[in-house]
């Protein structure tokens, strides 16, 4: 179609926002859950990451470069639960403490989830001045007609 | 464009083919141009309304989604505007003109 074509890096970039939405909720899940000795899957709660996949579209030439059709953005194509091992802290009298009194805690480390969170916040931020400097772009080439 | 010749002789009106070189265009006109151009227009802020009417109903939760459908309603309809203003101005400046 004719006008939506001047937005396709605002599509683009909108993808970008809402995978770094996903891995902030993510995030904010892994915190929430730092203390969860208890998880439906059984055993504390396991420490969940974002995949991110690109978007190609397919229906598009890829040798097409001037349409940039091909340009899809991005997806979290999977939330993916870590395998490194749980922390032991020693609790005796923890309900769910073994015959040495160890409890096996989740395998969540907080520092690690702010410096993601961080890493989310700011690639957020980076996809916004995509979308800001387009919008800006297509202001200022309106500006060739006015006076 | 085929043009209409009076013959002076009997009066009779003929037409002559030797002037049918204007052709009707073939492709779109300006004015179902400008008609669809208006339309994707309104579509872009009809889906702008829509998306605000659906963040407050709970449906999108991505506040995102509403702000790109916004500036895109925005900025299509300062194109219109621009395309409008533009076309008024030629009109007046025709209507200027000295006979």
């Amino acid at each position: 179609m004719g006008i939506s074509k001047v937005f396709s890096a605002l599509d683009i970039s909108a993808t970008g926002l809402t995978a770094e939405r996903i891995r902030m909720n993510v995030i904010a899940n892994n915190i929430a859950n730092a203390n969860a000795t208890n998880s439906p899957d059984g055993g504390p709660y396991r420490r969940e990451q974002v995949e991110f996949q690109s978007i190609l579209n397919k229906a598009a030439n890829l040798s097409d470069i001037d349409g940039m059709e091909r340009l899809g953005g991005v997806k979290v194509s999977n939330i993916m639960k870590s395998n490194e091992p749980f922390n032991k802290v020693f609790i005796p009298g923890h309900p769910q403490a073994d015959e040495n009194g160890f409890v096996e805690m989740p395998n969540v480390n907080i520092a690690t989830e702010m410096v993601d969170l961080v890493t989310a916040s700011r690639s957020y931020e980076a996809n916004l001045a995509v979308i800001n400097s387009s919008k800006d772009i297509t202001n200022q080439a309106l500006s060739i007609i006015g006076r | 464009m085929a043009v209409l010749l009076i013959n002076n002789n009997d009066g009779s009106i003929q037409q002559n083919k030797g002037f049918d070189f204007v052709e009707e265009q073939k492709g779109a006109s300006f004015k179902d141009t400008l008609g669809g151009f208006i339309n994707e227009i309104n579509d872009l802020q009809v889906k702008a309304s829509d998306s605000i009417e659906k963040f407050s109903g709970g449906k999108i939760e991505n506040i995102h989604e509403v702000m790109v459908a916004m500036s895109k309603a925005e900025v299509s309809f300062k194109f219109m505007m621009e395309t409008r203003n533009k076309l008024v101005e030629t009109y007046k400046e025709v209507m200027r003109m000295q006979m």
